[in-house]
């Protein structure tokens, strides 16, 4: 299909299409040529479709009714997204477009025939019928979900698109860009005030859009005065979703090249809604037949796309819409067969034909042949965002239409067709006066009032003498109305819920106040006191994507991390830390470093620097090991447990100077360490004088580790290194490769001759880089965290978090060696107190062997006796490459604990294995001849 | 120890990187790259950057800005970062010269300062519409009658603590985000991202 002529009007003054620009599309699988600007709708009539869907229960042909984002009959597949409402989304190139719920095709739609039992299937259908036996829910829900209407979600593993938010505190934000709205963000704007003015459509405008020549004219005076002021925020193709307290407002943004929809959260200083007016449908026979459409669609297609909504017509209107439609109808080449006037007693009754509309049958019983019915019978206030501020709005019989209240809070107020009717000017006054205020309230001024608009007088037309439906996206007719008020569903919050009337896509914004004009009338009871249901967030539909957000994990990495990355590391994720895991051969980096040398990078080990004459205090507060006589130019490892006498972290702490420390943290501690202490100090002791900075990523840690080490680090310091003058557990400042300030502290997780240095983190990379060139001949060589936890483990050194848990106490974790019960006070002494007292009572961390030396048990493997009986656990084990034999820590109970004991672990095939309790946690160099070399 | 041309020139390097020419000033490897975009994001993570700490009742308190506000004190930005807590900003400066001025000193109350030139990453984003880039993930109002020139707060962003510093240049508006090194290249990458819809780009050092 290509663009028709017979389809395609000349061009008109307002429309937004670009002929210079073709954009080709697939329907159904067959070509379609648009232009640029269009709809997919607009495209679709313009190369003479008219049947855009089937109807969700009775699957019978739609087209076009309103041609907006809520036309009921105009959800699509668009590639891979279902629902796309194409009355609103711009066609693009390419775009491969499906009707949905229709097999196997739309022309011939099988389903159709629901519409033969289509008087077994009246509301309350599923209710009744689907309720008993409860046993066979789950099968129903299984044949009921192949009903369901709407189209393919992607497959599973599609690519998402990207989804986005962002915050705003606009002074005023104005809800609607129709010339009140626009004029109220100017009205603001002019005094000052930031503002943020929210468009559902493509363009600002609202009616003026599709309006005549003096229209279009107001139109591009508002335009351009809107684009002179910086201070007012336009976003188009956007929607105010919702209101919540305190002015927080959430905010759609659909369109845009940063992202597929973005979220808003807006906290408004005065919200100003210029929704506008919704046009509301005219229930009789028929009025679902494709060729009835809107007044409004009709100017719609015609002003804004050029697009000739059929040939023959019949006008029915209430209103000057409806006649400004006949006109532009009638200027647009469709032959006017005849117009209904409302205000004059006219009515239409049926529309003929099946499958689309051959002709009407009005009120005094004439028909007319026609292939369109444009009606005009009235409008919807959408209320929504007023209703969530707090109003009730109140029916107005003489405009046929809901009104705001008297607006409960100062911070939200209304304009434009919401709140009354006039001419362009007038409308454009009470908005610029609205906005002005708005602005006067969001700077705390007394609120004033504004004048308020006037609703024209209007026809109460709602529904006709015959059967229509009242909601097209539910099947909902007028007769379902009343025979739920028969049922006894006569409140409208009921009788919505059990027709579903108002719950389709549209959300009550086409149906409301038909269907309680319906049920009004089968009640027999005024509108007032059938009253309306309530109006949520959100406003219009937002994806879950958007909601969901964007997922930001943040990833902290090393200087060194280029390094690794170029020299072949397998990264591992480590909290937040990018960490070598290795680099291709752990055991053959753990066996480097036994033999020669070995250097890993320690960065993520946290690390405070602590200063103040009271920091002693601190640490013996903290740890369970005394702090008194640490001096300076020497480190002391140390554990921390919580009040509970859980182990929480542990770590080395040196003295640098007087008052100056630095303390190491397990990588993932460091943070709660640095609060821990803070906690201390900020809440128990403010009388202490002690600082805290962390400074993890101030200085690069690495580890040079190996019976070269000394050698190697020798080479790049000045430091002297003499184990004379430099022994274990001591610390030196000094010069590393040219970088002053350097701290060197020999320590020994691997259970080798070790020194860890600390340098200034922008030349990590530097000093790394030189450890390298300067131990080339002493096989120097990085090692990552699994060599590291390799040797670590053949040393019997444990890791908290590893092989201790949330329940460990610091005696279990075989720690009892600092745990210094005689000082006066410190975390978690008065459990560890009682600890020592139950000694025989807990489990203890040994060293285990298995019997089969080659077999490595899984970490977590449990430890039973009796058969089944669960009483520890293996919390490391690794195939050790220096003995050449598996190597594990366990946990086990007391009466297991002793060396010689027999264990049995179950493996994860079920399979028993038989292991050995070692006298010594360290398997490797148990006398620490290495360590003090 | 052996002397090596491997450690005779020390290069320092930021911790985020980006593409362009670069070139080693005052021992930083930085980046030289310019732009004409009227939204700029620029590396400023070589400043010498001091943090100065002091316990309840200690005079410096009254010496430096409160806490939320930022001054300039000849080249040197004083932000009063949080409760007790500041940070001196400065180029070309040492550690101790940006502290000379001050007195540590106090009966019954401590202080300290410590260098964390090294530590931090520090991004200096310039521009009209910096407040929306920055509003993309910063919940803060940036609103000049909220957050003025001179005003600091810290807050998070994506996922990760930082400081953020409005500091105006010639009349631009201009936004110091400081945030702990490691999660420095994160973060710049996070803004460049979020600034593409304003056509951000980045910058190096003007020298």
């Amino acid at each position: 299909m290509s663009p028709s002529e017979h389809w395609r009007i000349e061009r008109q003054p307002g429309e937004v299409i670009d002929r210079s620009q073709p954009i080709n599309f697939t329907w159904n699988g067959s070509p379609v040529t648009g232009y640029s600007g269009d709809t997919i709708v607009s495209a679709l009539m313009a190369s003479g479709v008219r049947v855009m869907s089937r109807s969700f229960k009775y699957h019978r042909p739609r087209g076009v009714v309103t041609a907006t984002y809520f036309d009921p009959n105009c959800s699509f597949q668009v590639g891979d997204e279902p629902n796309v409402r194409a009355a609103h989304r711009q066609v693009r190139e390419g775009d491969v477009v499906r009707a949905q719920n229709a097999w196997p095709s739309l022309s011939f739609d099988v389903r159709a025939a629901n519409q033969l039992v289509g008087r077994f299937l009246g509301p309350g259908f599923y209710y009744k019928t689907f309720i008993r036996p409860q046993t066979l829910w789950p099968l129903y829900q299984k044949v009921l979900s192949r009903f369901s209407p709407g189209g393919e979600p992607p497959p599973i593993g599609t690519p998402h698109e990207i989804f986005d938010k962002r915050f705003a505190h606009p002074d005023v934000l104005v809800a609607g860009g129709g010339p009140a709205g626009m004029a109220a963000a100017l009205g603001a704007a002019r005094s000052g005030a930031s503002v943020m003015l929210v468009e559902e459509e493509y363009e600002l405008g609202g009616h003026l859009r599709y309006g005549g020549v003096e229209s279009l004219a107001a139109l591009a005076s508002l335009r351009a005065e809107v684009a002179s002021f910086d201070n007012i925020e336009v976003l188009t193709d956007s929607v105010v979703l919702g209101r919540y307290d305190d002015n927080w407002v959430g905010i759609v943004q659909r369109s845009g090249m940063w992202a597929k929809e973005r979220l808003i959260k807006a906290r408004v200083g005065t919200l100003v809604v210029a929704a506008g007016l919704i046009e509301r449908p005219y229930v009789f026979e028929g009025n679902d037949l494709p060729g009835v459409m809107l007044a409004t669609a009709a100017l719609r297609l015609t002003g804004l796309h050029a697009v000739k909504p059929g040939t023959t017509a019949v006008v029915f209107t209430a209103n000057s819409t409806g006649d400004e439609a006949v006109a532009r109808l009638r200027s647009a080449g469709v032959q006017i067969a005849r117009v209904l006037d409302a205000r004059k007693g006219d009515d239409v009754v049926r529309a003929l034909g099946r499958g689309k509309v051959t002709g009407v049958e009005a009120g005094d019983g004439s028909t007319t042949e026609a292939d369109l019915l444009v009606t005009a019978t009235g409008w919807t206030a959408p209320t929504s965002l007023l209703n969530m501020a707090g109003d009730r709005p109140i029916w107005n019989p003489q405009a046929a239409r809901f009104t705001p209240s008297e607006l409960i809070d100062i911070r939200v107020m209304a304009t434009g067709g919401i709140v009354g009717d006039g001419s362009t000017a007038e409308l454009v006054a009470h908005g610029r006066a609205v906005g002005s205020e708005a602005a006067a309230r969001a700077r705390g001024e007394v609120p004033q009032s504004v004048a308020a608009l006037t609703p024209y007088p209007h026809p109460a037309l709602f529904q006709s003498t015959t059967v229509g439906f009242v909601d097209f996206s539910e099947d909902v007719k007028s007769k379902d109305i009343v025979s739920a008020a028969r049922e006894g569903y006569d409140s409208s919050e009921l009788a919505k819920r059990f027709t579903t009337s108002g719950m389709g896509p549209a959300q009550g914004k086409l149906e409301m106040v038909n269907t309680m004009a319906v049920l009004a009338e089968a009640t027999d009871r005024d509108f007032e006191s059938t009253g309306t249901t309530v109006w949520r967030p959100p406003y219009a539909p937002i994806s879950l994507g958007a909601l969901a957000g964007r997922a930001f994990e943040p990833e902290r990495i090393s200087p060194i991390q280029s390094w690794h990355n170029e020299h072949g590391a397998k990264n591992m994720v480590a909290g937040q830390w990018i960490r070598p895991e290795h680099y291709g051969n752990p055991a053959a980096e753990a066996a480097n470093v036994r033999s020669r040398v070995g250097i890993i990078d320690l960065s993520p080990l946290g690390k405070l620097d602590l200063r103040g004459p009271d920091v002693v205090k601190l640490l013996n507060l903290v740890y369970t090991n005394s702090w008194d006589n640490l001096a300076i130019g020497s480190v002391r490892y140390g554990v921390m447990c919580a009040e509970d006498g859980v182990v929480m972290d542990d770590g080395v702490t040196g003295r640098l100077g007087a008052d100056h420390y630095l303390m190491t943290t397990t990588s993932s501690g460091a943070g709660n360490v640095w609060d821990w202490l803070e906690m201390w100090l900020q809440t128990v002791h403010r009388e202490w004088q002690v600082t805290i900075t962390p400074v993890t990523t101030a200085l690069v840690s690495i580890n040079i580790a190996g019976p070269h080490s000394r050698e190697l680090l020798s080479r790049v310091t000045d430091i002297d290194l003499d184990p004379a003058s430099f022994g274990y557990l001591k610390v030196r400042t000094g010069s590393v490769a040219g970088i002053d300030d350097c701290i060197v502290w020999r320590i020994g997780f691997t259970g080798e001759l070790s020194f860890e240095i600390h340098v200034p983190a922008s030349y990590g990379l530097h000093v790394w880089q030189a450890l390298l060139e300067a131990g080339k001949d002493l096989g120097v060589a990085a090692f990552g965290v699994e060599a590291q936890r390799i040797l670590r483990l053949e040393k019997g050194h444990l890791i908290v978090g590893q092989d201790t848990d949330g329940l460990t106490l610091a005696y279990q974790a075989g720690l009892g060696g600092l745990v210094k019960l005689g000082k006066d006070d410190f975390s978690g002494k008065p459990e560890l107190v009682l600890q020592e007292a139950r000694a025989g009572d807990h489990s203890h961390l040994v060293a285990i062997e298995t019997v089969d030396p080659m077999l490595v048990p899984p970490e977590a493997s449990q430890i039973v006796v009796n058969g089944n009986d669960i009483v520890g656990r293996v919390t490391s084990s690794r195939m050790s490459p220096t003995l050449h034999r598996s190597v594990c820590l366990a946990h086990v109970p007391a009466d297991l604990a002793a060396p010689g004991s027999r264990l049995t672990i179950v493996l994860t095939n079920g399979d028993r294995a038989e292991a050995v309790v070692r006298e010594n946690l360290a398997f490797v160099d148990p006398e620490g001849v290495r360590l003090r070399g | 120890m052996a002397e090596s041309s491997l450690w005779a020139m020390p290069i320092a390097r930021s911790p985020i990187d980006f593409d362009g020419p670069h070139q080693v000033v005052d021992g930083w490897e930085v980046s030289t790259r310019t732009s004409d975009s009227a939204l700029t994001i620029a590396d400023e993570s070589h400043l010498t950057k001091v943090v100065i700490r002091v316990t309840d009742g200690h005079s410096l308190a009254g010496a430096l800005p409160p806490t939320g506000r930022a001054v300039r004190v000849a080249a040197t930005l004083q932000v009063g970062s949080g409760p007790n807590e500041w940070y001196l900003f400065a180029a070309g400066e040492t550690p101790d010269s940006l502290v000379a001025e001050l007195e540590f000193e106090c009966v019954g109350a401590f202080a300290s300062w410590v260098d964390i030139t090294h530590g931090r990453a520090l991004m200096r984003i310039t521009g009209v519409d910096a407040p929306r880039l920055l509003a993309s993930h910063c919940a803060v109002n940036l609103a000049d009658s909220v957050t003025p020139n001179g005003s600091a707060f810290r807050t998070s962003i994506a996922g990760v603590n930082a400081d953020f510093i409005r500091d105006d240049r010639e009349g631009v508006l201009s936004y110091l985000v400081h945030c702990e090194r490691s999660s420095g290249q994160y973060l710049f990458g996070v803004l460049v991202d979020a600034g593409v819809e304003y056509r951000i780009d980045p910058v190096g050092i003007a020298r």
